[in-house]
């Protein structure tokens, strides 16, 4: 049986990443994109890349969602406004998806998800009572007494 | 499950470099003991109490004495209810006020379209609002000189196109102004200590914004220059309209010009024409090689005020009550500053008093009735009077409704207690 390979490659290869979440599943992604992460980037400089990356702390939903960032933010010809768009719609989704994407973005260290996730976070909090700002991240941590009284000191507001 | 609250410092300090108000910080603070330890308590900013002495001299360089002036800061803010998760329940609208922390025991509150001060919001005694239960957003600042012993009152801030912005430099140790004064532009250096005219002129300038950390200003015929911080201006686009009046307010991160002029409006009987004040509003399209003016004819869900010294943008969304958006907000032109506050709707081009408007009243004076049930006189204030009285303990009512704290008074107000009964369970 002869080998069909020669004739099928494409004209100009891409070079293949390929990246395996926590729960097992494997993710093909091209080293320009991939180039995004600087921890990738360290990876591929110390030929590290030629298996599989393990990457333990990320599991196959968030890895998907990371490697479509990667693939959207490196590509040609795509206007600002747009991106933007994309970027947008990208963020708008469930509270510990965005927990998920800040922790992945800082693990793979990709400033444009990070500063965008942490970002969107930002925007979630402003204008908001602390109490608001609990039920949104499910946060039931108490403070102590001091802490309480003066958390309650510094949110006195003394008029004239 | 998401740990929020077991979310690494460094991460934390992330979400919190993208909190731009000192209040925003505070609330983040006030959330849980690990998001409280991961950010440094917002300091007070003594660089503004009292305001920061400056050298005041007049724009333009024709007048060359000069007086010692101070430059106060000035914080617009929209303070509202928290939203309840039942949608169906309706917002009550905010309050828009502006504060200046300029006063030993506390702040005062002023117009938030112009430079009166509200009355105190109580009569005798210091008040403490309990920002706990609030929501506070920030929306703008302004920046006020005033000055000591001038002899003549060159620097009135009444004066109508008077106007300073402030660009903070070298991560808040230094600062410059540009002030437009008589359709002049001159700078202030914090680190030269003193001021710059800037000479290239084609027109008199109208009016000036901080965008994006750079100095804007529009002149007469609508081009608009970024001043740069070499007293350089460069043209950025130009717009040639012939106009009443122009003004630069940034709204989500794009910048707007209302343009205003007025016309003559021949009423039919031949020799009698009234004033009439047209609006347009343009937004400047950047993304674009070729920088241009677009006209925007629907602000969508966003409300346009512009102020005597300064210029913001709210959503309706975060305004509440019946506010509904696509509207410009502003003082009339033709009548005293500070005597009354317009409103103009894109979609209706009508402007008319804003008492008629339903909703956007509401926004001003008075305060509204849930600031006034979260008002108290200051602790001290009361333990004096309970000392003094030799009373050792005061009741404290909460109030429930859905399972959740929506009021509380202290002590046996017994108007607030029916008003309060009389709101939330009847």
């Amino acid at each position: 049986m002869s080998s069909s390979s020669s004739s099928s490659l494409p004209p100009c290869p891409k070079k293949m990443i390929t990246l395996k979440s926590s729960d097992g599943e494997t993710f093909q992604i091209e080293e320009t994109a991939a180039l995004q992460s600087k921890t990738l980037e360290n990876m591929i400089d110390e030929n590290c890349a030629s298996t599989p990356i393990p990457l333990r702390s990320i599991n196959g939903k968030i890895l998907a969602k990371v490697v479509e960032f990667c693939n959207k933010h490196a590509e040609v010809g795509v206007d600002a406004e747009s991106l933007h768009a994309w970027d947008a719609e990208f963020v708008n989704v469930e509270y510990t998806t965005l927990f998920d994407y800040i922790l992945a973005a800082n693990f793979l260290e990709i400033p444009t998800l990070l500063d965008l996730a942490s970002g969107v976070v930002g925007d979630m909090i402003k204008g908001k009572t602390p109490d608001e700002i609990r039920k949104m991240f499910n946060i039931n941590d108490a403070f102590s007494p001091e802490e309480e009284e003066e958390v309650r000191r510094a949110n006195q507001w003394a008029f004239e | 499950m998401a740990e929020w609250s077991q979310m690494p410092e460094e991460l934390l300090r992330l979400i919190v470099q993208h909190l731009n108000s000192q209040f925003d910080v505070l609330r983040f603070r006030s959330v849980c003991s690990s998001w409280r330890s991961s950010v440094t308590a917002p300091s007070p900013s003594p660089f503004w109490r009292g305001g920061f002495p400056i050298i005041l001299k007049r724009g333009g360089g024709s007048f060359n004495a000069t007086w010692k002036g101070f430059l106060f800061k000035h914080t617009i803010l929209l303070i509202g209810v928290p939203r309840s998760c039942d949608q169906t329940v309706p917002v009550p609208t905010g309050w828009l006020v502006k504060i200046r922390e300029d006063v030993p025991r506390g702040m005062s509150l002023l117009n938030p379209l112009s430079l009166r001060t509200f009355p105190p919001l109580a009569k005798d005694s210091p008040m403490v609002l309990d920002l706990m239960n609030l929501r506070v957003l920030e929306l703008g600042h302004e920046y006020v000189l005033e000055q000591l012993n001038c002899p003549l009152n060159i620097f009135s801030n009444h004066d109508l196109f008077m106007k300073t912005v402030f660009m903070s430099l070298d991560n808040g140790n230094d600062f410059a102004l540009l002030r437009i004064a008589e359709g002049e532009l001159v700078m202030f250096k914090s680190r030269e200590k003193r001021w710059f005219p800037i000479q290239d002129m084609r027109w008199e300038y109208d009016d000036v914004i901080l965008f994006k950390g750079e100095f804007y200003a529009v002149d007469h015929a609508g081009n608009i220059w970024v001043v740069g911080l070499d007293l350089g201006v460069t043209l950025i686009v130009q717009l040639y309209l012939e106009s009443h009046h122009m003004f630069l307010v940034e709204s989500v991160g794009e910048l707007l010009l209302v343009y205003s002029e007025s016309v003559y409006w021949d009423n039919g009987d031949g020799d009698f024409s009234e004033l009439q004040l047209r609006i347009k509003v343009y937004k400047l399209d950047m993304d674009r090689e070729e920088k241009a003016w677009n006209e925007v004819k629907d602000l969508g869900d966003r409300v346009l005020f512009l102020g005597d010294k300064c210029a913001f943008s709210a959503s309706a969304a975060d305004l509440g009550g019946a506010c509904r958006g696509n509207c410009i907000i502003f003082m009339d032109p033709f009548k005293p500053p500070g005597a009354s506050r317009d409103v103009y709707h894109t979609d209706s081009p009508i402007i008319g008093p804003i008492e008629a408007c339903e909703g956007y009243s509401e926004l001003f004076w008075p305060a509204p009735d849930w600031i006034a049930s979260r008002m108290r006189t200051t602790q001290e204030g009361i333990q004096d009077k309970l000392m003094e009285l030799r009373i050792d303990s005061v009741p404290r009512l909460h109030f429930f409704s859905k399972g959740q704290k929506v009021d509380e008074i202290v002590g046996a107000d017994i108007e607030r207690l029916k008003h309060t009964m009389d709101r939330l369970y009847k």
